[in-house]
């Protein structure tokens, strides 16, 4: 009976602080009737938006606050004694006569790309069901390009390669790494021009073909003054 | 003790002439020169060029600006957004070919090829060289040697025998060594300088083999313990690693020659804030402040009175913020200047460098610490300034005409790192 109704407490508390409109961290752990001087030592806290929070005096012993934002709190007189703190933003925060034993600590690094990690406030005990499974954002440049060193942006000008879905002023991405094969669209160099056309290499001849019946293919004999300068991999074309 | 070491050194040629070439083909085999800030002097030259008579790296370029009219040769400004990048992209294939990559210069890298085994080098640096061929355009030679100054050495030659291929490994083969040392001047050994230079061909050691078989304790006396560390690396006996880590910078420098002579002191105090701020922006992407500064101003050294002074001060307490070193930086630009000078440079150099997460508080300023709101600032400058292009959000002490601003008339695109400016390709 017992056991049952504190469960009912549970769930209503669950109810409740999913309902609630606010994203305070405070004012979450007020509703799940939680006082955050005294029951977050040890706490699972990673990632918790606390901003401005005052925890004046409050026990964090042990907590993990790894991630967490701390920016402009007001921890005087607060025990962090053993907490975790790494990645987390104390940018601001107050910490006179704050204990801060055994804290592992490294500053947060702005520089790496902003990945969109959980930022959902959790209380203490109910940590959202998807933190375990963000995986960060996708990034265009880890699909597109797989060898940045070697990797170049052109402009197209022309409408040479329409029928290749290459228009003019679209953007080629270059990869410089891989091999030209029959089919390849290259950027080749003709007398000292970039230029990018449907790379032929069949029966003993190299011949370089647009993709638009009013242009001739190109064959290219011991005469021409020509060089492939790197392999076409995706084209940019804005709809807009 | 490990014997084994081997050191390549990776140098590209003709650096900032290939790096124009790579986008512009033609310039391949056009006679190209690459000048120097201010489209001042010949920096750099491809091989055409070199064919040419009267065109020589340091000629000033006024002397050779006809043969432009004429379409003999191509000029171009220094395109130094171009250039780094395109060496990041040579440096990050060459870390592909070694774990121990250290970057000496824009164009330059040492590379321990210790792992690799003796008869397997000089293939293996055909394949380094093919690759960042490939990769990115630009062509290099490599030097091989026990040392980086013998390495340097074999370098040296591999640019002046075409038939070596651009590769050449002198590892243990003492007599190629010898060979190479009695006809290298004295004074182009890596590290010994015009002053060396001139003392050891007065004393008789006008090649590199004398100096290598000079008596240690005459080394010693006249050119130190460095002079004598050289000296055992053109033995062979390894006294300079390669090293991985950059070493923390000492002093940050911005300077510049003025596109026209500066007759106004306000000019020149434009000029030194723009000189400031950019040195600031550089501490603040390395994480340092500075605790002291100095600036320099001087007219044109071809010109009759030459005038050159500089002055220094140190800050009460060490910072990036651009402002606070302004102010500094001004009140010095105050005393060097002179109504009767016309100026033709300035610069600005920060030292005293420390972390700015470490700064020693003065008990005489009254610099708050608690204050974030000037780093704030700082950030949401530099990280407008990144997204939108340099000097979005400026000073207004920086200028609005920049009328002194160094010439770059012959500048190519910034084709790798702006939307706008990408090459084009016909279709």
């Amino acid at each position: 009976m017992n056991d049952k109704q504190s469960g009912q407490d549970l769930q209503d508390s669950i109810q409740q602080i999913l309902a609630a409109k606010t994203d305070d961290f405070l004012e979450l752990a007020k509703i799940a009737g939680l006082n955050p001087t005294e029951d977050f030592a040890g706490a699972n806290l990673k990632g918790t938006d606390l901003r401005g929070a005052d925890l004046r005096g409050a026990d964090l012993r042990g907590a993990d606050l790894r991630g967490a934002d701390l920016s402009f709190t007001t921890l005087d007189g607060a025990n962090l004694d053993g907490a975790k703190l790494m990645s987390a933003d104390l940018n601001g925060a107050s910490l006179n006569f704050t204990v801060l034993g055994n804290i592992s600590y490294q500053p947060k690094f702005t520089e790496q790309y902003s990945l969109n990690l959980y930022m959902t406030p959790v209380a203490a005990g109910f940590p959202s069901p998807a933190e375990d499974y963000i995986e960060g954002q996708l990034d265009l440049n880890q699909y597109l390009i797989k060898h940045p060193a070697a990797t170049f942006f052109v402009r197209v000008a022309g409408d040479s390669m329409v029928g290749a879905g290459i228009h003019s002023s679209d953007i080629l991405i270059v990869d410089r790494v891989l091999e030209p094969k029959h089919g390849s669209i290259v950027i080749a160099v003709i007398n000292g021009e970039l230029t990018v056309k449907r790379l032929h290499l069949k029966d003993e001849r190299i011949l370089l073909l647009a993709e638009n019946d009013d242009y001739h293919p190109l064959e290219i004999n011991e005469y021409t003054d020509f060089e492939i300068w790197g392999v076409v991999t995706n084209v940019i074309h804005s709809l807009c | 003790m490990k014997t084994d070491r081997c050191i390549a050194l990776i140098d590209c040629n003709s650096f900032y002439a290939s790096c124009e070439a790579v986008f512009d083909p033609r310039l391949w085999k056009l006679p190209l020169v690459v000048l120097s800030s201010n489209d001042g002097c010949v920096v750099s030259m491809n091989k055409p060029a070199r064919a040419l008579e009267g065109v020589d790296k340091g000629k000033p370029f006024f002397q050779i600006r006809h043969l432009t009219y004429s379409g003999k040769l191509v000029a171009r400004s220094s395109n130094f957004t171009l250039y780094g990048d395109m060496s990041n992209r040579v440096m990050s294939t060459l870390k592909l070919f070694s774990p121990a990559v250290q970057i000496y210069s824009i164009d330059e890298a040492f590379l321990s090829l210790e792992h690799i085994s003796h008869y397997q080098r000089t293939e293996y640096a055909h394949r380094i060289r093919a690759t960042v061929r490939q990769h990115t355009g630009i062509p290099i030679s490599i030097g091989i040697a026990e040392t980086k100054t013998l390495a340097k050495v074999a370098n040296h030659h591999v640019k002046r025998i075409a038939e070596l291929d651009g590769v050449l490994d002198i590892t243990s083969n003492y007599i190629r060594q010898e060979e190479l040392l009695a006809t290298l001047a004295v004074e182009d050994v890596w590290g010994i300088g015009y002053r060396w230079g001139k003392m050891l061909e007065a004393e008789g050691i006008d090649t590199a083999l004398k100096l290598r078989d000079q008596l240690d304790w005459y080394i010693k006396k006249h050119m130190g313990v460095v002079g004598l560390r050289l000296v055992f690396e053109l033995r062979g006996i390894s006294c300079l690693p390669v090293e991985v880590h950059s070493r923390p910078r000492k002093s940050c420098m911005v300077s510049r020659s003025f596109g026209k002579p500066v007759k106004y002191q306000r000019e020149l105090e434009e000029a030194i804030t723009t000189f400031t701020a950019r040195a600031a922006r550089k501490l603040r992407q390395e994480h340092l402040a500075a605790g002291a500064l100095s600036v320099f101003a001087n007219s044109s050294r071809f010109k009759e009175n030459y005038y050159s002074k500089s002055a220094s001060c140190h800050l009460l307490t060490a910072t990036n913020h651009t402002p606070v070193l302004v102010r500094y930086a001004l009140t010095i630009a105050d005393k060097l200047w002179r109504d009767d000078v016309e100026f033709a440079k300035a610069g600005v150099i920060l030292t005293r460098l420390t972390d700015q997460d470490m700064i020693q508080l003065s008990l005489f300023d009254d610099y708050n610490s608690e204050d974030e709101r000037p780093k704030h600032l700082m950030e949401l400058l530099d990280e407008l300034n990144e997204r939108f292009g340099q000097e979005t959000l400026k000073f207004a002490a920086m200028g609005l005409n920049k009328c002194w601003q160094t010439r770059a008339q012959y500048l190519s695109k910034r084709w790798t790192t702006r939307w706008d400016e990408l090459p084009l390709v016909k279709c």
